[in-house]
């Protein structure tokens, strides 16, 4: 097992009232657990405010948890020292969502990618001139050209801010990669290029993928294992195949009938009597 | 695997946006002027003291011979009661208004960016006590506090740039603990952290970097203000000793002999105006290229 997330819940306090008291809270992630092997790909599917993106926060310490353990290969994430934890995140990387709002307008491709060499030093450990070596090689390898090195991110589309983004996740070569809605933000034919990028990426550098996505058609090109959240709740888990084909519960179901069927054949705007 | 050649740092991309803030700066002939008077004021401060006709009167010396003389070729800007030619005294005095003026507004942004961006990062109980301590200051009426540690300390530079910054750092600790607030929620802040940056890299290297536009303008409009206030503190006689010259003691020396040797009080006095008046309009300017949604 690599990550193994076990009973986890997360409330969110309410506002605050009168001097002490405090409004109704909410329970973003309820009893949440689920546990990925190391090589796969596991799919996470839910709507917008089922708690996707608050379980990586979690899974990330950028959130506290109300409760419940997550272990990295056996390790408790929200029991680690600061500096454990650091090590800790050179080996668990994400991709966000957001391709645009993810990188530092500031900063150029070149610093952007070689910051978490830069932050994790003491594991990597390459002078300056490995390391603009080592982020040319990452950018070739994420498909992207030696000449992009040093502009900035505003002269990129979304398709290769993405690929930048990934980039910068591979840095120090983690074996974990979180992918929050990695091509939700992109065009139809980006998010092709770039699911083929990371399935790719996947081969050659032994990765695990934790895929979040409210798009099913993704997952089940992607996954290997998926599991439905609803309101901070898992509905079901298994293999791909299993859940797309044999959906155990109601929501599932609805999921599956409201994905578009590419074939415009079934269609439900065809009109019937049309030839 | 074949070495991998390292383009050439590229630039362009860094000069193109400065041409474009530049061409926008330039649609505003105000700005312009602005930018001309600032650069003139500050190469005359710079080279005052060897372009001027009278460098004895700027180091005390008098001629009383010849006091109260009108504008003439001789003296451009006339002479005052103890017959120092009042350019020379204006030229030079440039010096002191300009150097308080920028000691004051470099002395607010650091220590006004320092708290604010702690303030505004760490947020809870350290946010509460840092702003209750800005707030208390903002109370403070910068002229009474002034006199208040001239009182105390001494006349002199220092103690007035001192007692200035003192009111000046809390709006600067305001703003930047606003804008760190906001850009704390920003994406590229939270993949820094999930990257494993700590605070210092990352308040730094990502969060201060794109809060530099609003700090920039605000400090090229208070310069103006600080200029007028230093000139003020002259004016009502703490700050520079005599002989050193400067613009509010030039005025308020010539308050007595007003209107019937009227250059003597035009001449600080226009100075004054027209430093104040050239970072206003700068200021305006740089918003307008470094903040375009605040334009009117």
């Amino acid at each position: 097992m690599t990550l193994d997330i076990q009973n986890v819940t997360k409330n969110f306090p309410g506002p605050r009232q009168g001097f002490f008291g405090r409004g109704e809270g909410f329970t973003a992630l309820d009893n949440v657990s689920l546990s990925i092997r190391k090589g796969v790909s596991f799919g996470l599917v839910g709507e917008s405010g089922s708690g996707k993106t608050t379980l990586t926060r979690c899974i990330l310490r950028l959130e506290t948890l109300s409760a419940g353990n997550i272990l990295f290969d056996g390790v408790d994430i929200h029991k680690l020292t600061p500096l454990e934890m650091r090590r800790l995140r050179s080996r668990l990387q994400i991709v966000f969502q957001d391709p645009y709002a993810s990188l530092d307008p500031r900063m150029t491709i070149h610093d952007i990618v070689a910051e978490p060499l830069v932050i994790h030093g003491d594991v990597v450990n390459l002078n300056a001139r490995q390391r603009t070596e080592r982020v040319l090689e990452l950018l070739l390898q994420v498909g992207l050209r030696s000449e992009h090195l040093f502009r900035y991110p505003h002269e990129f589309s979304g398709g290769q801010r993405q690929r930048i983004g990934i980039a910068r996740a591979l840095a120090v070569g983690p074996e974990f990669l979180i992918l929050d809605e990695p091509t939700s933000a992109l065009d139809v034919s980006v998010q092709a290029d770039v699911l083929n990028l990371l399935h790719r990426l996947q081969e050659e550098l032994n990765l695990t993928y934790f895929f979040i996505s409210h798009d099913l058609g993704v997952i089940r090109y992607i996954c290997d294992d998926v599991a439905v959240i609803y309101r901070g709740k898992l509905v079901e888990q298994g293999p791909v195949a299993e859940i797309f084909d044999h959906p155990k519960s109601d929501y599932t179901r609805m999921l599956l009938d409201a994905m578009p069927d590419p074939d415009p054949d079934r269609s439900p705007f065809r009109q019937k009597d049309a030839v | 695997m074949t070495p991998i050649a390292i383009p050439e740092r590229r630039q362009s991309a860094r000069l193109e946006n400065w041409s474009r803030a530049f061409y926008r700066f330039r649609q505003s002939w105000l700005s312009i002027i602005g930018l001309a008077i600032v650069i003139a004021l500050i190469v005359i401060a710079i080279v005052a003291p060897w372009i001027v006709p009278h460098p004895e009167h700027v180091v005390g010396g008098t001629n009383t011979g010849a006091k109260f003389q009108p504008p003439s070729a001789a003296a451009w800007l006339g002479t005052n009661a103890l017959g120092q030619d009042m350019f020379s005294l204006v030229l030079v005095g440039s010096q002191v208004s300009l150097f308080s003026g920028l000691a004051v507004v470099f002395i607010a942004i650091v220590v006004g960016t320092i708290v604010g961006a702690i303030a505004g990062y760490f947020g809870g109980w350290i946010d509460e006590i840092l702003m209750r301590i800005t707030d208390l200051l903002l109370t403070i009426p910068s002229l009474i506090l002034a006199m208040a540690v001239a009182a105390a300390l001494g006349t002199g530079v220092w103690n007035m740039i001192i007692a200035i910054s003192i009111t000046w750092w809390p709006a600067y600790a305001r703003l930047v603990r606003g804008e760190v607030l906001v850009k704390k929620e920003e994406q590229f802040v939270v993949a820094a952290h999930a990257l494993g940056a700590d605070w210092p890299r990352i308040l730094g290297k990502h969060i201060l970097p794109n809060i530099v536009s609003p700090i920039v303008i605000k400090a090229s409009l208070d310069m103006g203000f600080a200029i007028l206030t230093v000139a003020s503190l002259g004016f009502v006689g703490i700050g520079v000793k005599p002989p050193t010259p400067e613009w509010g003691t030039l005025l308020s020396g010539a308050r007595s002999y007003m209107p019937d040797y009227w250059w003597t009080a035009v001449a600080p006095g226009v100075a004054i105006f027209l430093a104040v008046l050239a970072f206003n309009l700068l200021g305006d300017g740089l918003r307008d290229v470094l903040d375009p949604k605040a334009r009117r």
